[in-house]
């Protein structure tokens, strides 16, 4: 197989793993993993994009530190470092949010910043166990983080729309705003229906394939 | 135990056939013997007759070893052999008998008081009896429930003969008590003393009038009154195991020892809203269903049911003979077709549950190919009463359902879907 | 229903007589609140049920089934309920939005009729009961023969305001209504829940019918009334206050209509029992505690959570235990 060849087939497989952690089998949507801070802190638009950082700044240097280092530690050892270097990352993070991004938006979301690094823990169990490439798992991390964004963005833009009538702070809509859409039951409603609706997808998509193959036999 | 008493209280429409005389039936068309049933590979016999060859009734037609004899239930000639497609049994090798006026043959008379348990048994097999409630030989049942002389599990067993008919529309067993109750109570006495059993009764659920009557030829003591509801559980007291034969096997028993006729009819009920009125009628074995509609003015566009409401096989093609395990004859109008509903919950189907199963657990947990929970539901003690599918507001077919989960409890189950949506 | 299957009858009691008689049980609840409020509460419930019905075929269409699927009545009993929970002046447009909600939210994603988790009923009315519960607790002071004005919404200026029971109840003053109004309904409430005697005879009529299970609502009524005679109110005989703590916001209402949909409840008998016991438990606990007024739609969808495996335990529970007493008789009979 010529070199050319090669790269291509790892360049499909990297968009392939990428899609498939992002969207088809997104952490939030399919196996319920950190629905936490968007339910309680994802009310507005501001504080969606800013958990969504604080996810990427923890899960990607990890991601890329924990193949070098962690094959070379007992299986045990491996989430406890895993939470430590999370914990780490993430007073990195914070303290940047504090002082250089706004200490309100620090003061809403600190009690739901400690909460990523343990959910992003289950996120990864599955590839703590055995090798993989650091080039893999970085991917995986940027999809992990794209998904959790994407549901935490949108879910929380709709809920500040409706909350406030503002997006990202500046009027939009009628006017008319309804406060009772920041309790805990319309963002499970809203995650309940993406989850829904994603699911719905794949089955049309897996049923449109399965009719292809089967005209094409 | 039961807080609730279980099983259904059917609607039943009996109508006045219990009460008359038992018509015989003389057949009109050929009637056809089963022989043999064809398996993939069975040797088809060789039959000892020529064609138009005379039969006289009651003569040994064809006889395995070990198999009861197969007798010509007429009289009539010999019109070759033919295979057929039956509902209930399958692919049977038959022979015809085109009805001639004949001889009879018959078995020795004996007296009752001499005979040894084996001599019975041995007489029930000669006479080719079955047992009307499920077409298995009587001897047959008899060799397998006997027990040695004073067994100490004799007082706890009691040999049942089945008079309940506590179906729909039949009335067969009815009709035979009250017109031969002595010589039924004699056959079920021979053969609970081929079994060496010291119980036995008649159970039965005739209406009060009829009961007098029936308390009043053969004593009180050996009629055994069932409750109302669908399926029969209280056979007997309580606390005793009982052993179930149908009341005409009895009968034809009797009939074999005092006079040595042999078993070549049965009793059947034509009923059913097709019909104008229900009868009874004493029938050949073999006679074509087409033919005994056609005598009892029935139209041939109706749905043919054989057995009854709850658990009667529908039979498509007309011209299949009549076999012993069958008592009633099912003419139903045509019905519209209903589409099941979704399961609501309602419950209904676990509170008559004889069997104490949950029908709709179980349904569901096959519909949803969740195997291993199967197990645990025991859906393989479902006898198939039906009560269940007769109770379920969503017409669904639970019944059929839950004996399919009971036959395969693997990844046989193919035939998964979600039914209940669009037609 | 296969033809050629057995059996070849079949009853003719169908789960939409079962609707039906609920239908007729809220008819005549709202008959009975024409002659306290005037023609209003008919308004409310009608309405009601029209969003309800007009979600249904949304959502048959939605799912491209066909639009027969929503004439099992399922969701005008849903939309009559939660009109019936109502408040008599409460704005035209606030129920709607229940039974939309009730029939898009909760019913219809999860497969339709039969195949709902929640109680679609009580999943409206809690949503109702938590965003607006202004609204769907103000209720008008009662008196014979009012007619309510016919408008969109009526101000609380408009006409006279009455305390409810349950809000005296939880308040911990002592109930004002004695005990002969108690039992016909004549004091403050919603438009169906505080019809006593009517709401018992609709019990009676649909346990009779076979449209609700005994099982259930015995159980639940015994609790709330144990419950009841623990915590009796101030100053009250002990009869009179188990009457007002019963009468009081949903309680009978949730067990005679929001206990007996039987798609979220229990299937096996003693798996009903306990369902009927728990709930009247917590319904009596959210009546007490908890920042809105009448908690028993709560209640209603804790426990739908918990009845599959509710029934699932107790029909095992019970198997078991008939088996160990049939062990034993055996070995009494054989020594």
């Amino acid at each position: 197989m010529s070199k050319r060849k090669t790269l291509r087939r790892r360049f499909w497989q990297a968009a392939d793993s990428f899609v498939e952690t992002a969207i088809s089998k997104n952490l939030v949507l399919t196996q319920a993993i950190g629905i936490c801070p968007i339910i309680a802190a994802g009310v507005s638009l501001k504080n969606g994009v800013a958990l969504t950082v604080c996810t990427a700044v923890v899960l990607l240097p990890l991601s890329l530190l924990m193949p070098l280092i962690g094959n070379r530690l007992p299986k045990w050892l491996r989430p406890v470092l895993y939470v430590l270097l999370a914990a780490l990352a993430l007073v990195g993070a914070s303290y940047l949010l504090e002082t250089r991004i706004s200490p309100e938006l620090y003061a809403q979301l600190y009690a739901f910043i400690p909460l990523i690094a343990v959910n992003m823990l289950r996120a990864h169990n599955a590839t703590m166990g055995h090798t993989m490439h650091p080039l893999e798992t970085i991917i995986e991390a940027l999809g992990s983080t794209l998904g959790f964004g994407m549901v935490i963005c949108v879910i929380s833009a709709i809920r500040e729309v409706t909350i406030t009538s503002t997006l990202w702070g500046i009027p939009v809509g009628s006017g008319y705003t309804l406060p009772e859409a920041a309790a805990p039951f319309a963002a499970f409603i809203m995650l309940g229906f993406m989850s829904a609706m994603l699911q719905w997808t794949r089955h049309r998509i897996a049923a449109y394939f399965h009719k292809k193959e089967a005209e094409h036999q | 135990m039961d807080l609730f008493p279980k099983g259904v209280v059917l609607p039943f429409q009996k109508g006045d056939a219990p009460r008359h005389k038992i018509d015989d039936f003389k057949a009109s068309a050929a009637v056809r013997v089963p022989l043999v049933r064809l398996g993939i590979d069975t040797p088809v016999p060789a039959l000892p007759f020529d064609e138009d060859a005379p039969i006289a009734l009651g003569s040994v037609l064809y006889h395995e070893d070990g198999e009861l004899p197969v007798l010509a239930p007429i009289t009539g000639r010999f019109g070759g052999t033919v295979v057929l497609q039956h509902p209930q049994y399958g692919k049977l090798l038959c022979a015809e008998i085109i009805p001639y006026d004949g001889d009879e043959e018959t078995l020795p008379v004996r007296a009752a008081e001499e005979l040894t348990t084996e001599e019975i048994l041995r007489i029930a097999q000669d006479a080719a009896i079955y047992d009307e409630l499920d077409g298995i030989p009587l001897a047959e049942k008899l060799a397998a429930w006997q027990l040695p002389e004073n067994d100490l599990a004799a007082p706890t067993c009691v040999l049942v003969a089945d008079a309940t008919e506590n179906d729909v529309f039949g009335s067969a067993a009815w009709a035979v008590l009250a017109e031969e109750p002595e010589e039924a109570l004699a056959g079920l006495q021979l053969a609970a003393k081929a079994l060496n059993f010291t119980r036995y009764h008649i159970a039965t659920m005739l209406p009060k009038t009829q009961r007098r009557a029936l308390h009043h030829a053969i004593g009180r003591v050996n009629v055994y009154t069932v409750g109302d509801e669908y399926p029969v559980t209280d056979y007997a007291d309580d606390r005793d195991e009982v052993f179930r034969i149908g009341i005409q096997a009895c009968l034809a028993l009797a009939k074999a020892v005092q006079r040595g006729q042999k078993s070549l009819s049965a009793v059947i009920t034509v009923a059913g809203d097709g019909v104008a009125a229900s009868r009874n009628l004493r029938v050949p074995y073999g006679t074509d269903v087409g033919d005994i509609l056609q005598q009892c003015n029935v139209n041939v566009a109706a749905d043919i049911v054989l057995g009854d409401a709850m658990t009667g096989v529908a039979c498509t093609d007309i011209h299949t003979p009549l076999l012993p395990g069958t008592t009633t004859l099912l003419v139903m109008k045509p019905r519209d077709v209903r589409v099941a509903q979704p399961c609501i919950g309602c419950g209904r189907c676990a509170a008559v549950c004889h069997a104490k199963l949950l029908p709709y657990e179980i349904v569901r947990r096959a519909e949803n190919m969740h195997y291993e929970r199967l197990r645990r539901l025991t859906a393989n003690l479902c006898d198939g009463c039906g009560a269940c599918s007769y109770v379920c507001p969503s017409d669904r077919d639970v019944a059929a359902a839950v004996l399919r989960a009971g036959e395969s409890t693997g990844p046989v189950f193919l035939n998964w879907g979600d039914e209940d949506d669009e037609p | 229903m296969n033809h050629n299957l057995a059996p070849h009858i079949r009853t003719e009691q169908k789960s939409i007589h079962m609707t039906l008689d609920v239908l007729i049980a809220a008819a005549v609840l709202c008959v009975f609140s024409v002659f306290n409020y005037g023609i209003r509460p008919v308004y409310i419930v009608l309405l009601s049920m029209l969003a309800a019905i007009v979600s249904e075929a949304l959502c048959c269409l939605i799912r491209r089934k066909s639009l027969r699927a929503m004439l099992d009545g399922s969701a005008a009993v849903t939309g009559a309920i939660i009109g019936l929970v109502m408040s008599p002046m409460v704005a035209y447009w606030v129920p709607m939005v229940g039974s939309a909600f009730a029939i898009i939210v909760a019913k219809a994603p999860f497969g339709g009729y039969g195949r709902n988790v929640f109680n679609p009923a009580a999943a409206g009315i809690a949503i109702l009961s938590y965003c607006t519960p202004r609204r769907l607790f103000t209720y008008p002071a009662i008196g014979a023969g009012m007619q309510l004005p016919l408008a969109m919404e009526i101000g609380a200026e408009d006409i006279a305001i009455g305390t409810s029971l349950a809000a005296q109840i939880r308040s911990g003053a002592t109930p004002t209504v004695n005990r002969l109004h108690l039992l016909l309904g004549d004091f403050v409430g919603p438009i169906g829940a505080t019809a006593t005697i009517i709401l018992l005879a609709c019990a009676a009529y649909l346990i009779i019918r076979r449209s609700a299970s005994a099982w259930t609502i015995l159980p639940y009524l015994v609790t709330c009334t144990i419950i009841a005679l623990c915590t009796p109110c101030a100053s009250l005989g002990t009869l009179h206050s188990i009457a007002a703590q019963l009468c009081a916001g949903y309680v009978l209402f949730t067990g005679v209509f929001l206990l007996n949909d039987p798609v979220t409840t229990p299937r096996f008998w003693l798996g009903r029992v306990i369902y009927g016991v728990l709930t009247g438990a917590l319904v009596m606990l959210l009546q007490q505690v908890g920042r809105i007024e009448a908690g028993s739609c709560f209640a209603i969808l804790i426990m739908n959570t918990l009845s599959p495996i509710i029934d699932r335990w107790s029909y095992y529970a019970w198997r078991s235990i008939t088996r160990l007493l049939r062990i034993r008789r055996e070995v009494k009979a054989h020594e």
